[in-house]
This record gives C-alpha cells, sequence and structure tokens, in this order.
C-alpha cells in the first residue's frame, strides 16, 4: 500500500535510549512552584475555597470556579514550553511522601499526559462557562463547583501521575468526586441509584487495578512508571492474573461491556457533569491507563485478545442499544460506550497506525460529544424533557442549537470538512494496514466499517427525532434559543472540531503526534501530516460505502427498530448485567443487615458480651498453645509491697461493690472509688503522669456519670434466671482471669528489647524534652496523638449533635 | 447541690485549679504535665464551678464557645504538624533557643505548640459534651 499518502506516518526508531531527566532533589519550596504541582494542585486549593465564593456570589459563581481551570491551562503553557526547549523529552518531578513505604507525588511529564492534560484543563474551562448558564441560581452551586474544580484536579492528577500509587490515588478521586456530582440532584432516587452504581462499579475496578499494581510494582522492584517503560521484559514476566487485574480497572473506568452498564445511569447528572466526565474525561480515564500501560504491558501475549475483546463487544453492543434509547442522552452515552469501544479495540490491536488513530480520535471524540451533550443539555434546559418522542421540529424552533448538533454529529460521523472525517479516514486506513500481528488483518475494514454504519446511523437518528420530525407527544416547555452565552461553549468546541478538520496542521505534530509516540514508547518517532482531500483512495471507498450503507439503514430504520425489539424480547429474562448487578447488591444489602442483625441487635448486654467473650477466648487459645507457667510468673507476687497489695484489694473490692449494689449512685462512687484506687497504684508505682491523668480522667467522668444517668430509667431488680447468672459471672470471671494473665505476661516475657532507653537517651536533644513521657505523646508518636484527638473531637461532634438532635426530635413530637 | 461551703470554697479553687493547670502544660516538657493533663485539669476546674454555683450563673460565667475551642485546637496541632513538615518531616519538632530581655534565655518547641493544641482538644471537647448534657438536663427539668 504505497499510493500517494500525504498524510502517511513517518516512524523512524531512534536508537538512543529516550532521555529521562530525573530530579528529585528539588527543594520542597521550589516543588510548590513547580508547573506540575500547579497543574495538578491548585484545582484542589481552589475546591476547598469556590464553594465559599460561590455560595455568597450566586451570580457570578462560575467565574470564580473559572480561575482554577484558567491558572492550570496557563500553567499546563508554561510546561509544555518548558517541555518543548528541553528536547521534548520525558522527564519527571517526585516529592517524597511516605519515603518508610517507597511511595512518593511524582508527576511524569511526557506527549501523552501533555495532550490530556490539555484536554482535561480546557475541557473544565468550557464546561464551568457552560455550567454558569445551565445552573440556576437557587441550586447547591457551592457543592457543584467545588466538586468539579476537585474532580478536573484528580484528573490532572491521574494523567500526570509518575508513581503506580499516587496514580491509584487520583484514579480512586476521580471516582469519589465523580460520585457526589453524579448525585448532584440527591432528592432523585434516579440520581443517587445512577451515583451508588458508578461508584461501586469504577471503584471495585479500582480496587483490582491497586491490586495488579501492587503486584506489578512487587514484580518489577520498581514504581515508576517512567522507570517502568524502560524494563522491555516486564510484559513476560507478567501473569495473566495480574494483567487482568490492572486492565479491569481500565475496563470499568471507560465503560467496556459488561461494565458498561454505570454510563447510562450516570446521566442523571446535570447535563454539563455528563459532559465532562462521562463524554470528554473521566470514561476516558481508562483509555488513558491503556496507553499508558501500553509500553510496559502491550508486548503480553493476553494483551490482543482481552483488551480487543473488550473493544469489539462494547462497541457492538454500545452501538445496538443506542438504537433502542428515547432519552437523547441514552443515546449519546451508548454512543460513547461504543466509540470508547472502537478506541479501545485499536488499542489493543496495536500497532503504529492503530494508536496513533486511537489517539486521534480521542480528540476529535471528545471535542464532538462533548458539544453534542451541551446541545442535549440546551434542549432539556428549554424544553423541559429530553425525550424524543416528545421533541420535534427542533429545527425551526432552535435554529442555532440546531446548527451546532449538526456540525458535531457530522464531524462523528465523518463527514468532510470536520476534524472527524481525518480521524475517520485514519481508522479506515490503518485498518487496511494494520501493522500489529497479521493473522486477524483481513477482518480489520470490515470491523471498522461496521462501527462506522452505527455511528452515522444513530448520530442521524440523534439529529432527525429532536430536530427534523415532528413531535410525537407535547413537550413541558415550548422550546426557543438560549441566550448566546450557554451557546458559546458548544460552540468553540464545533469550531475546534471544524479547525481540525481544514489545518489539522495546528496540532498534529505539537500535540497528538507526541502523544501518539509516547503511548508507542521504545525510542518511536512519529511524524503526522493529515489533510482532508488525498485522492480517491481505498479508504475513501470505504467512507462512501459507510455512508450508503448508514442512510439505507436510516431509511429503514423502522425495520430495523423492528429487528432490534425482537431480539430484544427473545433475550427476555435472561441474565444481562444490569440485572446481576441489581441482583448483587439486593443481596448485598440484605445479607448485611441480617448479619448486622446477628451481631448488633441494639441490645447492649449482647454486645458486652461478644466484646468479653471473644477476647477471653483469644487468651485462652493463647494460654493452651505457650507453656505459661514459666513465661508468666516466673517470680510469683514476690516483689509486692504490702503497700500495693492494700490497694489492690481496695481496688478488688470497690469493683465488687460497683457489681453488687442495687443503686446506680452508689454504683457510681464505688466505680470511682476503684478508678483512684488505680490512681494510687500509679503512684506507687512511681509514674506520677499516669497517676495525675487518671484522677482527672476519673473525677471527670464521674461528673459526666452523673449527668448521663439522668437520662436512663429507674433501675429495676430483673428476675434472672439461674443459669444466665452462672453464665453472666463465668463471663466476668473468664474476662478477669485473662486480662491478668496477658499483663502478667507482658510485664515478664522480655523476647525484644526495650526501647526505653532509647527514648531515655534522646528524648532532650531530639524534642527538647526532660519528660519522656511526653516528649513520646507529642514529638515520637505525634502521629498517634494526632489521632486521637481527631478521635476525641469526632466524638464531641457526635456527642454534640446527638443531644441536639435528639432535643429537637423531642421537641417536634 | 448548692451547698453553702462549695459556694465558698469553690471560686477560691478555681484560680488554683486554673493556675495549676497553666503550671501543667507549660512545665510539661521538663516536668510531669502536658497538655492532656492540663486540658483536664482546665475542665474539672470549670466544671467544679459550675456544680457549686446557680445553673444560670454557670451558664453565664461560663459560656465559651467550646465547638470552636476544640476544632481550633484540633487545627493548632495538625498546623503545627506542617510547619515540622516543611523544616523536614511531618510533626517533627523544631527548637528555637532565643534571650528575652529580663528574662533570659527561652527555649521555644513547635512540640509544645501541637500539646497546646491537644489542650484545647481536651478542653473543648469534655466541657462541650458537659454543657449540652447540662443543658437538655434544665431544659427538661
Amino acid at each position: 500500500m504505497s499510493d500517494a499518502r500525504d498524510y502517511a506516518i513517518i516512524t523512524e526508531a531512534q536508537n538512543a535510549k529516550p532521555g529521562i531527566r530525573f530530579t528529585e532533589n528539588h527543594s520542597r519550596r521550589a516543588l510548590v512552584l513547580d508547573n506540575t504541582f500547579i497543574i495538578v494542585f491548585f484545582p484542589f486549593a481552589a475546591a476547598l475555597i469556590i464553594p465559599w465564593f460561590a455560595e455568597r456570589f450566586r451570580k457570578h459563581a462560575a467565574w470564580f470556579a473559572m480561575v482554577a481551570p484558567l491558572v492550570s491551562t496557563w500553567a499546563l503553557y508554561n510546561l509544555y514550553g518548558e517541555w518543548a526547549a528541553g528536547g521534548r523529552q520525558t522527564f519527571t518531578r517526585a516529592i517524597a511522601w511516605v519515603p518508610a513505604a517507597n511511595v512518593e507525588i511524582s508527576f511524569m511529564v511526557d506527549g501523552l499526559s501533555l495532550m490530556w492534560g490539555l484536554l482535561v484543563a480546557g475541557m473544565g474551562a468550557l464546561i464551568v462557562l457552560y455550567s454558569h448558564w445551565y445552573l440556576h441560581e437557587h441550586e447547591a452551586l457551592g457543592r457543584y463547583y467545588g466538586f468539579l474544580i476537585a474532580f478536573m484536579g484528580s484528573m490532572l492528577g491521574v494523567v500526570f501521575s509518575d508513581h503506580l500509587i499516587s496514580l491509584f490515588i487520583f484514579w480512586e478521586l476521580t471516582s469519589i468526586t465523580s460520585f457526589f456530582l453524579i448525585g448532584f440532584w440527591s432528592d432523585r432516587d434516579a440520581s443517587n441509584y445512577g451515583a451508588t452504581k458508578a461508584i461501586l462499579i469504577t471503584g471495585s475496578g479500582g480496587l483490582a487495578m491497586l491490586g495488579g499494581f501492587l503486584l506489578l510494582g512487587d514484580l518489577g522492584g520498581e514504581w515508576r512508571l517512567s522507570q517502568l517503560v524502560l524494563m522491555p521484559d516486564i510484559a513476560s514476566q507478567v501473569s495473566l492474573g495480574v494483567f487482568l487485574l490492572i486492565i479491569l480497572g481500565a475496563a470499568t473506568k471507560s465503560a467496556q461491556w459488561p461494565f458498561h452498564i454505570w454510563l447510562p445511569n450516570a446521566m442523571e447528572a446535570p447535563t454539563p457533569i455528563s459532559a465532562f466526565l462521562h463524554s470528554a474525561t473521566m470514561v476516558k480515564a481508562g483509555i488513558y491507563l491503556l496507553s499508558r500501560f501500553y509500553p510496559i504491558l502491550g508486548a503480553h501475549p493476553a494483551w490482543g485478545y482481552v483488551v480487543t475483546g473488550f473493544g469489539m463487544t462494547t462497541m457492538i453492543a454500545g452501538g445496538l442499544l443506542s438504537l433502542r434509547a428515547y432519552d437523547l442522552k441514552a443515546i449519546l452515552a451508548y454512543g460513547t460506550i461504543s466509540q470508547l469501544g472502537l478506541i479501545v479495540t485499536f488499542l489493543g490491536y496495536g500497532g503504529k497506525g492503530a494508536i496513533i488513530g486511537a489517539t486521534l480520535h480521542l480528540y476529535n471524540h471528545a471535542a464532538a460529544k462533548a458539544a453534542m451533550f451541551m446541545t442535549v443539555g440546551i434542549i432539556d434546559h428549554e424544553a423541559g424533557t429530553r425525550d424524543v418522542r416528545l421533541l420535534g421540529n427542533l429545527k425551526k424552533l432552535m435554529p442555532r442549537t440546531h446548527i451546532l448538533a449538526v456540525i458535531a454529529a457530522l464531524s462523528l460521523i465523518g463527514i468532510p470538512p470536520m476534524g472527524g472525517f481525518i480521524t475517520k479516514e485514519m481508522l479506515y486506513e490503518v485498518s487496511l494496514h494494520p501493522g500489529g500481528p497479521g493473522s486477524w488483518s483481513w477482518f480489520w475494514p470490515y470491523l471498522t466499517v461496521f462501527a462506522g454504519v452505527f455511528t452515522a446511523l444513530y448520530h442521524l437518528r440523534f439529529l432527525s427525532e429532536p430536530y427534523w420530525q415532528a413531535a410525537e407527544g407535547e413537550a413541558p416547555k415550548h422550546p426557543h434559543d438560549p441566550p448566546m452565552g450557554m451557546l458559546a461553549a458548544p460552540a468553540i468546541l464545533v469550531a475546534l472540531a471544524l479547525a481540525f478538520g481544514l489545518a489539522p496542521g495546528l496540532i498534529e505534530n505539537a500535540i497528538v503526534a507526541p502523544a501518539a509516540q509516547a503511548t508507542l514508547g521504545g525510542g518511536a518517532k512519529v511524524e503526522l501530516h493529515l489533510g482532508l482531500w488525498h485522492g480517491i483512495n481505498t479508504p475513501l471507498i470505504m467512507s462512501v460505502i459507510t455512508m450508503a450503507l448508514g442512510l439505507a439503514l436510516y431509511f429503514g430504520f423502522a425495520h430495523v427498530k423492528k429487528v432490534l425489539d425482537a431480539v430484544a424480547t427473545a433475550w427476555g429474562k435472561a441474565p444481562a448485567p444490569n440485572r446481576i448487578y441489581d441482583g448483587f447488591v439486593n443481596w448485598l444489602r440484605e445479607g448485611t443487615w441480617e448479619l448486622l442483625m446477628l451481631i448488633q441487635d441494639g441490645n447492649l448486654r449482647r454486645y458486652m458480651r461478644w466484646m468479653f467473650v471473644l477476647p477471653t477466648i483469644a487468651v485462652l487459645y493463647l494460654v493452651w498453645r505457650l507453656d505459661w507457667g514459666a513465661n508468666v510468673f516466673p517470680q510469683g507476687f514476690a516483689g509486692a509491697s504490702f503497700l500495693l497489695v492494700v490497694v489492690a484489694l481496695m481496688i478488688a473490692g470497690a469493683a465488687l461493690a460497683t457489681a453488687l449494689f442495687r443503686r446506680r449512685i452508689p454504683a457510681i462512687l464505688a466505680l470511682g472509688t476503684m478508678g483512684y484506687g488505680i490512681a494510687g497504684l500509679f503512684l506507687l508505682l512511681k509514674a506520677p503522669d499516669l497517676a495525675l491523668t487518671q484522677i482527672m480522667v476519673e473525677s471527670a467522668s464521674v461528673v459526666l456519670f452523673l449527668l448521663v444517668f439522668y437520662y436512663l430509667p429507674e433501675l429495676k431488680p430483673v428476675r434472672v434466671s439461674a443459669a444466665k447468672k452462672i453464665r453472666d459471672w463465668g463471663i466476668a470471671i473468664g474476662l478477669g482471669v485473662c486480662t491478668t494473665l496477658v499483663m502478667a505476661a507482658a510485664m515478664n516475657t522480655h523476647q525484644f528489647r526495650t526501647i526505653a532507653d532509647y527514648f531515655m537517651r534522646t528524648s532532650k536533644p531530639v524534642a527538647g524534652f526532660k519528660n519522656v513521657v511526653n516528649a513520646i505523646i507529642v514529638d515520637y508518636r505525634s502521629y498517634d496523638t494526632l489521632g486521637e484527638i481527631a478521635v476525641l473531637v469526632i466524638a464531641g461532634i457526635a456527642v454534640y449533635a446527638l443531644l441536639r438532635l435528639v432535643g429537637e426530635m423531642k421537641c417536634d413530637h | 447541690m448548692r451547698s453553702l461551703i462549695l459556694r465558698t470554697i469553690a471560686p477560691a479553687v478555681l484560680h488554683l485549679t486554673l493556675l495549676f493547670s497553666m503550671f501543667l502544660l507549660l512545665y510539661g516538657h521538663n516536668q510531669p504535665g502536658g497538655g492532656f493533663i492540663a486540658g483536664l485539669m482546665t475542665s474539672v476546674g470549670i466544671v467544679l464551678q459550675w456544680i457549686a454555683v446557680d445553673e444560670e450563673e454557670g451558664r453565664r460565667r461560663f459560656n465559651w464557645p467550646y465547638e470552636g475551642i476544640f476544632l481550633a485546637g484540633l487545627a493548632l496541632s495538625t498546623l503545627t504538624g506542617v510547619w515540622g513538615y516543611i523544616k523536614g518531616a511531618y510533626l517533627k519538632s523544631s527548637i528555637y533557643r532565643f534571650e528575652l530581655p529580663f528574662i533570659g534565655d527561652v527555649e521555644l518547641f513547635t512540640a509544645f505548640l501541637f500539646d497546646v493544641g491537644v489542650y484545647g482538644v481536651v478542653v473543648g471537647v469534655v466541657m462541650c459534651i458537659f454543657t449540652n448534657l447540662c443543658e437538655k438536663e434544665t431544659q427538661e427539668s
């Protein structure tokens, strides 16, 4: 195939290893001002304060949110300059995070991450612009913009992450933020269902991916993607299980069949969110992951079968489902699933041509699909429905929206002069000589044309049913064109799709080629020369065939529909992914409830029984396993002074009294006596800090006990059967004996060298404290202390909320 | 609860307990004490007053924003850690020595600020629970 293709892909093997500049020794202060850190962390910082501004200045909320994508874009522009000036070499920026576990927050800058970064940040700005017109002033704008910007930061984190662990964390952050965005209208059941479904499916996929990452990192002894890329034989060492775990993460995120079911339900989100998360960025995170791992795992024997298998099934299933949908957003959602399938298919097939085609299509699809979502949002906004059966003749009613929708749809169908035409020709071109493993190559052009026909069909349907045909029903509102501002964002996207077609030189070698190059890895060099017209050649003929078939099916759509409905009826009650999901979630919910009722049924006595019996059994097991006579009581009670014994007996007496008193107040006082006795014990054992604390705690808790008991009902003598009494005494004595044994064993076994000497020696020079106990609390183990005071604060808030809420509820009744 | 002896002694004891709790807080780094104990001491001191005096008077005198105090305490401790992070590792204590006129050499540890945060959290939480429980009691009785 050497006909005159002036968009031929020129590839040269670059013998030199791609240079990695690893700059680890940046000072922290320099890193804070580093472009990569601004790109990723500025949105997070902004997301914390944006809600405040958005709620206060509701009319201008979007303009405050707009700052974040603009700053990120500006930093990306600088970073791009930095990268270009450095000879377009990959470089990384790292900051130690958990040095002990070899975890770092590190960012990698190469063609792929830059392309994705521009996509995410640029799209973010347009989405915010569109949201300004889409959302009503009275809605929860702070929450909306806060999560939107946080999502953008997470997504930027995903595409710039170098370390596997930080990649995973940003990955899960996109799932979490998208959960809140899908469920934005949390008073609707469908929103909550969609949000839960999305986070359950993508979250489980993410966990599978984490497992894969851990095993991969362990296997390679390397956690940085930038380094893993340089290990040529890693793919052959990776087991099938590890491979599948990682692919599962990508497949769930990118809505590959049978995990695609979350995407249509996620359409309950506000439309700008659907445009941003569910067409342009988040669903493409899986594609990003596959692109990123292509140079690492692409040579794995299962890559072709698994990835291509996912892609093809998804492409066909998505295309078919799209034809049966009536909700405009659902049509687009299934269309997106189908297109994602197409891209995944090409990534799975591999080879230079396929990778370049996938990268190009990705860009073009993001722009056009987001524009289409925005036009649907406009229709929804103006007509009050998205049901194609209720919409009609919008061509006359909303002429401006109609033009934008037509251009965007035609771009994705692949009509010149839109960018979509170039990418589709490109895909046809590579399908003719894919350059990957050869055995399936005959199949490739047919598959691509098939995908093209379906794409044409559901896009034609997307245009004809609401815009061109008459409505079957009545829309709730009389639709008309929205204000010009609302059209601005889709217009910009459509203009980009047009510009990409008319002047592909603008981005081909600046953005797309480096991304494809980075995906290919191994020093491949990619140069693109794209254009609209290449003379009459095979891809053009394939395009014509596609159009003809698409139009034919479109005009005979009534028949197509009948066939599809018949298939759907025949499928009937067979296990579809959605039914399996619902069944599983219900089983989980009911099973958990039953298990909960078994252990925690609200009966305090039963809780105590569990808490006492289980440790007793554990200790008894140890008693049985170890030689306790020698280990626990080597000296018996030889060291005990007379005073110590007296205090101990006092404590025991007070404890017994606490249990036996019939009224509460004496019982509390006896409990207090026991506490003070323990404080005395601490004093005798020369631990003044502990003694002091014990006295304070005891005083405070006696007072609080007295106050709490005010709420409790009168203590009434309960008649308990003798058997139960014996059981309770048994549990109590058993726990007491076991605790004693454990304490004695802890005192008398010296398996390990104590670190007390280290603390005594270093507390003054290291922490500046002479009081070692306090030095441990606030310096050596300050993480623990921080955790503890956080728990204390949570407990305080909980008690506060509990008492206030109970008060309010009582007032209500 | 309005015992005459308690009411007479309590105000005198208040200053003693507060003074002693400050002492525990400030001297915690070299002698028995520290933020946790000092916080408990302060809370118990205030609770004692509350019990001794009239319910309304207690509220009037000690109606501080305890929720704010424990949140501020947690924030202080967390931020102290950030200072350590800039200097090397999160929550690492830094030691500063300087000379003040009339007082002489002074040593300051960031760990001390952390301890002050702990103090705030303890006082805030204990008093928050106490005042809320008290409020319920008076509302309903």
